[in-house]
């Protein structure tokens, strides 16, 4: 009669247990995100899976030590996404230099090969290499919107900065994606 | 209006309302359409096969473990308690309590003391002296005498409260007659 249904408790309610080291609480956070968070880090660090690993494990260690870090006045799902975004920009600032030598030694191809029908896994690959050609604004915004599926005006809170930005970000994006990808789909 | 790239990566094209075919005509032909939301539902799908490794979960679900779960007490005193609610419901209980109307007391009188003087007096007779030897001794009885009416508090209103119910008809008491009374002539023949 007075068993707690974790799986129907919302996020807010779940970090509130969390604070109180409620282990099920945890596990019930885990299942919801814990999929969804370390495949955006393997989206946004360029599909590592050992990095998306350990940001996704220092994240939620994050969470385990300090709940009380979480405003319960705000939506959990924008906060562990706007966490996730800053661990991610200060891993491209540490990235950067390094990445800057690269490209200087290797330049960037422009071109794609041109196969002679859309093949799917192409298709993925062509389209994986636009993604990470993006700039990080526009990758943020179309790594949230289109494959975490999120809402734009969570993202407006995520990025921080306004609904109208976000938009015109997505669609630049959009474009920029799908004019180096037309080639396959022709 | 939504953006041409929101209707592609939330429907088909076939699913579209009519208005919003018309603005996607307006934007570009169906075919471009079609090859935006295959590209955008392609993206959608990339990687959607990455799961984190089982032994992430269990790390986490250690380190959780290792956490040292705060007393029943601390985790009483840790909840917050808002303040305003609480400061409101004491205000309205003081002003509750200061404007309400208390009850009329009955008004009683002072209780009566008596006291009563017991004066005895011993006599002790020495025989061998001839003399009797008086001693008077006197002891005060207070006596408390319970007040045997009260003043009703209604009484500036008013209204009068018996103690006793008028006899419910008028007997005559004195003067009266066994001749002009037969019942009670019956009374004292049974």
């Amino acid at each position: 009669m007075f068993k707690i249904n974790y799986v129907q408790l919302p996020d807010e309610a779940l970090m509130q247990r969390i604070a109180q080291r409620d282990e099920r609480a945890f596990a019930a956070l885990y299942d919801r995100y814990g999929a969804r968070i370390y495949r955006y880090f393997y989206r946004m660090l360029w599909q590592d899976a050992g990095k998306a690993e350990d940001f996704a494990q220092d994240l939620f260690l994050k969470i385990i030590e300090k709940p009380h870090l979480y405003n319960p006045d705000h939506s959990f799902r924008t906060w562990i996404y706007a966490v996730a975004l800053n661990m991610c920009k200060n891993e491209y600032r540490r990235k950067v230099p390094a990445l800057q030598e690269l490209d200087t030694a290797f330049p960037e191809p422009q071109e794609y090969f041109i196969p002679e029908s859309l093949d799917r896994p192409l298709l993925e690959a062509a389209l994986r290499t636009a993604i990470e050609n993006l700039s990080e604004s526009h990758r943020q915004c179309f790594v949230l919107r289109y494959q975490e599926e999120l809402t734009v005006p969570e993202i407006a809170e995520i990025v921080g900065c306004p609904s109208g930005t976000v938009k015109s970000r997505l669609h630049h994006a959009v474009r920029q994606i799908a004019d180096k990808v037309s080639f396959l789909q022709s | 209006m939504t953006a041409v790239e929101e209707l592609a990566f939330l429907k088909d094209y076939d699913a579209l309302s009519l208005e919003e075919q018309a603005f996607v005509q307006a934007e570009m032909s169906r075919a471009e359409y079609d090859r935006l939301r295959a590209l955008l539902c392609a993206g959608a799908r990339l990687d959607a096969d990455v799961k984190p490794p089982d032994a992430l979960r269990a790390k986490l679900m250690t380190a959780m473990g290792k956490q040292v779960r705060p007393s029943r007490l601390r985790r009483v005193a840790g909840y917050k308690i808002p303040l305003w609610p609480v400061l409101g419901v004491l205000c309205v209980a003081a002003a509750g309590f200061w404007f309400y109307p208390q009850p009329a007391q009955p008004i009683s009188p002072a209780p009566i003391e008596k006291v009563r003087i017991d004066t005895v007096y011993v006599d002790k007779i020495i025989w061998r002296e001839r003399a009797v030897y008086r001693t008077k001794q006197q002891a005060n009885t207070v006596q408390h005498v319970e007040p045997v009416a009260f003043m009703n508090p209604d009484f500036k209103k008013g209204i009068a409260i018996f103690d006793s119910f008028p006899a419910p008809f008028d007997l005559k008491t004195t003067g009266t007659s066994l001749a002009d009374e037969p019942g009670l002539i019956d009374m004292f023949t049974k």
